[in-house]
């Protein structure tokens, strides 16, 4: 096990287009690390430039106590799990999991014992003679998490490896991944798309966008302290509503800080009644109501636009009715309306 | 269920009268013929076409020259199929790693020859192999070896035959192993390399069995045309010399069509149709496991 | 047996319709006449002459190449739909005789070479018109020649053979004194009917190819290869061979007439001397040779007779004669024309003129290419040093024996009784 470091990294494609620009962050000996962001964000690409496939233009990928950057993939000692999970197709799932430690030439008794001891912790036994097109989709990401694990790399890095499953195999997986993570005590580099996947499973998340590193913070800070206007809405679903002071029913009262600033409030931080006499204010017209089980997604206009609430509503509502809402002032995130960076305001 | 299976067979029905009429009853009938001594003299007057049973069977069995063009064939097949594979390959791969604008001028190059009319084809290597102005013998002198004979002399012609079926035939299996590597997902390639594979290991764990299926096919269209060798030697060599390059699609050809042995003829077709169903059902059956997703 | 020939004939017939549609667009014709490659053409040159000098009359000709002629004549014969009048190759008259498709022909001149006529001849009956006629003789370098000592060719075996071991020793390495392309049966099969023992014996029922004339003539003919006065080439692997000859590589060259016009198409002009031709020589005196040509048939099947006949006396006549050579090379058959320029005049010819006198006619039945080809490949093993002289003959006798089985079975219940007349020899011996 080793430690993941990535100090100003760029990617420079050959007609120039950047697709990486001064990335920095750090996965600690046996810590899980989620990067996260939208797609064409260049998360794919930091993870194969980790993993050797590609090369850097600018900066240095340190694992352990190793500068890596010149090194071909097979002498950084790491493993990856592919979106679509790459396993071979003409081979068994016994010959998919041996193919590493076979090409390196692995005595075959001591593969045999790896093969069916990583097997047993991922519960494929019963599947080793069958082919990747016999296999259920949790099957076949079990087999790609178990090729991974075979050579115990240094460090996992993890493509989007759930996304192509279906919703409750996805939770169920990401559970399991999650204590996979704590019996092995790697260190993993997860990317993916799902800012929920990511608050779910990491314990720190590097938030990527336009090739930029956005925030680097645990799951809580980075939902309750977004550092910028894009994480503030790229992160929590549904995503937060984006006001300006003039969208309150009592402008005076909004707190302010320096300069021309936009107001978030996440929609399930607004209630339906006055919890403090701080609470602002804000009355809308409710153009659609959605239910979600026990709460209700409410959609409003205001005087300057629409906004999402999602509300436990102690009466019955109508599509139609004017209703007033409150937020308390806790609740506010403020961004500058220029630079999109996160203001502190003052209570 | 039983209206859609209804319709599914109108939907096949032309297509069946189509192999009806041109390939199961001609093979009947030609399996017919193959029982009967059917020549010139029947047409004459039908007294003299007798139903002779299996005799042209164990007279083609006790024929020289029917052993003869057996051999021949299966020497284009045996040394010609896996070269033509081998070459297919070997290009497809090569011209993948030909930079981009050179690309297709490379694959156009060698695709030209499949193309290209047999007899055009026969007729240019004909010069190319000529033994005293040949350019073939040219380069060979130039390298400072002999000038072999290689139309006129038995064992020579049948190689002779072999490279030029060969040669106009690889460019086909190379544009389809070109488009099947295509297929390969590039993600296998990265996997392999992070867990170690080289080129070579590359090369021989994934791409040539992912192939295989494809490779497999080719082999089989590969012998199945070349068990019917016929143009290129019907052009080269006629033949010859000495019978080195008859096939036996020329010999029932000589007889059936220039000597009006029908019935003997049509024995020679009978088993070369029946060795080819010999052939696609072995392959069939002996096929690996894996048969691409 | 019967139902299983219908069949057959169905099937043939429903071909023959296909391939026949091809070429059915055609206004209707008063006279359908199927000819083959550059005769087809020649002869299409001359139907306006013909159409104009026979109002009302309108021709059509069809044309065939070599390689399929025989294939799509049997076919139409077995559907039952075949031309008028046809041009066919005279071994291939046998086949239609037998399958009763030809009419008998009548007197249509005096001055045929009589071995022409004799190939179109079964059973004393006549079913086919010479058109015209060809033979195989020497071409040879007469300044060569004359370099080793000889004003002429020799007219025998053994002064032929003495004259090319001569030749032999002022010729550079990878020169010949003889070509004679091991692809062609012709030069063997003259040798052959040089000898006095026909190839085949009893009415052309069984095989003689075991004979000691036969042996003999294969003896020679192995000679010349295993003697290294000839190469085992096939003529297609000749490049230029008219240039080749030109440069000193063969002096002898055993060919036919077209050859007179190849050399001149390939040589220049002032190269007109290197060449020169002359009769074959024979066993112990000036030899035979073999007849080949094509023949105008009427088919049973036509009902314009008359206007086939019409037809094929125009294309007699001595101008359409002297156009043909004109138009492709061929010999007139007719040996008045020869007496007309540029018959007459053209020096090279005349080894033509008189080989045509004296030639042997080959035994006219269905499987006679069969029989020559077979002969070919045999005779080229024995020169290969595969197979000895007596061995080859001895096996290839059996062969001929069976692929005849089916002639004998025929014969000896044909309606047309034991068939063909003993031939040949009568004209052979008279030409000795």
């Amino acid at each position: 096990m080793a430690a993941l470091e990535i100090e100003h990294v760029e990617k420079i494609l050959r007609g120039g287009q950047a697709v990486l620009r001064d990335v920095s962050c750090s996965a600690r000996d046996g810590e899980l690390l989620v990067v996260v962001g939208p797609s064409g964000c260049g998360k794919s690409t930091l993870l194969r430039l980790v993993a050797g496939l590609e090369s850097v233009t600018r900066g240095v990928i340190r694992i352990g106590e190793r500068t890596v950057n010149e090194l071909p993939p097979q002498q950084r000692d790491v493993a990856m799990v592919f979106q679509n999970h790459a396993l071979y197709p003409h081979m068994t799932v016994y010959e998919n999991l041996a193919f590493g430690l076979r090409v390196r030439g692995t005595p075959r008794a001591r593969l045999d014992q790896r093969v069916r001891l990583v097997a047993a912790q991922l519960g494929i036994e019963a599947m080793l003679k069958r082919f990747p097109r016999e296999l259920s989709g949790g099957q076949r990401q079990r087999t790609a998490l178990g090729r991974a694990m075979l050579r115990n790399p240094s460090v996992f890095l993890l493509d989007e490896p759930l996304s192509s499953l279906d919703a409750p195999l996805r939770a169920e997986l990401r559970r399991e991944l999650a204590a996979l993570h704590r019996s092995l005590g790697a260190t993993m580099v997860y990317v993916t798309h799902d800012q929920s996947e990511a608050l779910s499973l990491g314990q720190r998340m590097v938030v990527l966008a336009g090739g930029r590193v956005q925030q680097i913070d645990t799951p809580a800070h980075v939902f309750q302290r977004p550092a910028n206007r894009f994480v503030a809405g790229f992160v929590g679903w549904p995503p937060m509503n984006f006001l300006t002071a003039d969208s309150f029913d009592d402008v005076a009262r909004v707190p302010a800080g320096q300069g021309a600033l936009e107001y978030g409030v996440r929609p399930e931080c607004f209630s339906a009644r006055p919890g403090g006499g701080d609470d602002l204010q804000l009355t809308g017209r409710i153009e659609r109501i959605e239910s979600q089980g026990s709460e209700w997604d409410l959609e409003l206009t205001h005087r300057l636009g629409r906004v999402l609430a999602r509300l436990r509503p102690e009466r019955t509502l109508e599509v139609g009715e004017q209703i007033r809402l409150w937020v308390a002032r806790g609740h506010l995130h403020a961004f500058d309306l220029t630079s999109g960076a996160r203001v502190e305001l003052k209570p | 269920m039983k209206r859609k299976r209804s319709t599914g067979a109108l939907f096949v029905l032309p297509a069946l009268v189509l192999l009806a009429v041109f390939v199961f009853i001609p093979l009947i009938g030609v399996l017919g013929l193959s029982l009967t001594d059917f020549g010139v003299y029947s047409l004459a007057d039908s007294a003299n076409l007798h139903v002779i049973g299996a005799a042209n069977y164990w007279h083609l069995l006790r024929d020289r020259e029917a052993w003869q063009a057996l051999e021949t064939t299966l020497v284009v097949v045996v040394v010609g199929v896996p070269a033509t594979l081998f070459l297919s390959l070997v290009s497809a791969l090569m011209i993948e790693s030909i930079a981009e604008r050179w690309r297709g001028m490379f694959r156009t190059a060698l695709f030209v020859p499949v193309v290209c009319s047999t007899v055009a084809i026969a007729i240019s290597w004909r010069y190319l192999l000529n033994t005293r102005f040949g350019l073939v013998n040219h380069l060979l002198a130039l390298l400072g070896l002999g000038a072999p004979d290689w139309l006129g002399s038995p064992h020579l012609a049948i190689l002779a035959i072999t490279i030029v079926v060969v040669w106009k035939g690889f460019g086909y299996g190379m544009i389809i192993v070109s488009a099947a590597r295509k297929e390969i997902p590039d993600e296998l390639y990265d996997a392999a390399r992070i867990e170690g594979a080289g080129v070579h290991q590359r090369l021989l764990r994934i791409t040539v069995p992912m192939l295989a299926p494809t490779l497999g096919l080719l082999a089989l269209l590969d012998v199945s045309g070349y068990w019917q060798l016929f143009a290129e030697p019907y052009v080269l060599t006629q033949g010859g010399p000495l019978g080195s390059t008859t096939s036996l699609l020329l010999l029932m050809y000589e007889r059936g069509f220039r000597w009006w042995r029908w019935g003997a003829a049509s024995a020679i077709a009978v088993a070369l149709t029946a060795v080819m169903w010999l052939f696609a059902w072995v392959q069939r059956h002996t096929r690996a496991g894996w048969r691409g997703e | 047996m019967r139902s299983a020939f219908d069949r057959a004939r169905a099937l043939a017939a429903l071909g023959a319709a296909m391939l026949a549609c091809a070429g059915c667009t055609h206004a209707p014709c008063g006279l359908t006449v199927w000819a083959i490659g550059s005769e087809a053409d020649a002869l299409e040159r001359m139907v306006p002459g013909f159409e104009a000098s026979h109002p009302g009359s309108s021709v059509c000709v069809q044309e065939l190449a070599w390689s399929s002629a025989q294939a799509r004549l049997l076919s139409a014969v077995a559907a039952g739909d075949p031309p008028d009048v046809a041009q066919v190759g005279d071994t291939d008259i046998a086949m239609l005789v037998t399958l009763h498709a030809l009419r008998p022909e009548r007197h249509i001149a005096d001055d045929f070479f009589p071995g022409a006529l004799q190939v179109t001849r079964f059973d004393g009956v006549s079913y086919g018109v010479p058109w015209y006629v060809d033979t195989r003789l020497l071409f040879y370098r007469p300044d060569i020649l004359r370099r080793a000592g000889f004003d002429r060719p020799a007219r025998t075996w053994n002064g032929w053979l003495k004259q090319m071991r001569a030749v032999r020793r002022i010729l550079g390495p990878g020169q010949y004194a003889l070509l004679a392309p091991t692809n062609e049966y012709e030069f063997l099969e003259v040798l052959a009917l040089q000898e006095p023992a026909p190839m085949l014996r009893d009415g052309d029922r069984y095989s003689n190819f075991t004979s000691t004339s036969f042996q003999r003539a294969l003896s020679f003919y192995k000679s010349l290869y295993q003697g290294h006065l000839a190469p085992r080439v096939d003529d297609r692997q000749l490049v230029n061979l008219w240039w080749e000859m030109a440069r000193g590589d063969f002096v002898f060259y055993v060919s036919g007439p077209w050859n007179i016009g190849e050399f001149r198409r390939f040589l220049p002009p002032r190269d007109e001397d290197l060449w020169m031709t002359a009769p074959m020589p024979g066993p112990d005196g000036p030899g035979v040779s073999i007849i080949g040509g094509s023949d105008f048939v009427v088919f049973r099947a036509s009902h314009r007779v008359r206007l086939a006949r019409e037809f094929i006396r125009y294309m007699l006549a001595d101008e359409q004669q002297v156009r043909l050579y004109e138009l492709t090379g061929d010999l007139p058959a007719r040996r008045g024309v020869w007496r007309l320029p540029p018959l007459s005049t053209d020096i090279k010819l005349q080894a033509f003129r008189s080989q045509l006198e004296r030639v042997r006619p080959f035994e006219a039945i269905p499987e006679w290419d069969e029989i020559m080809d077979g002969m070919r490949r045999m005779a080229a093993r024995v020169a290969a040093g595969d197979a000895t002289v007596r061995g080859a003959t001895a096996r290839f006798d059996r062969t001929v024996d069976g692929w005849l089985a089916k002639r004998r079975e025929f014969l000896a219940r044909s309606r047309f009784p034991a068939a063909m007349p003993p031939r040949g020899d009568s004209l052979g011996a008279k030409a000795r």
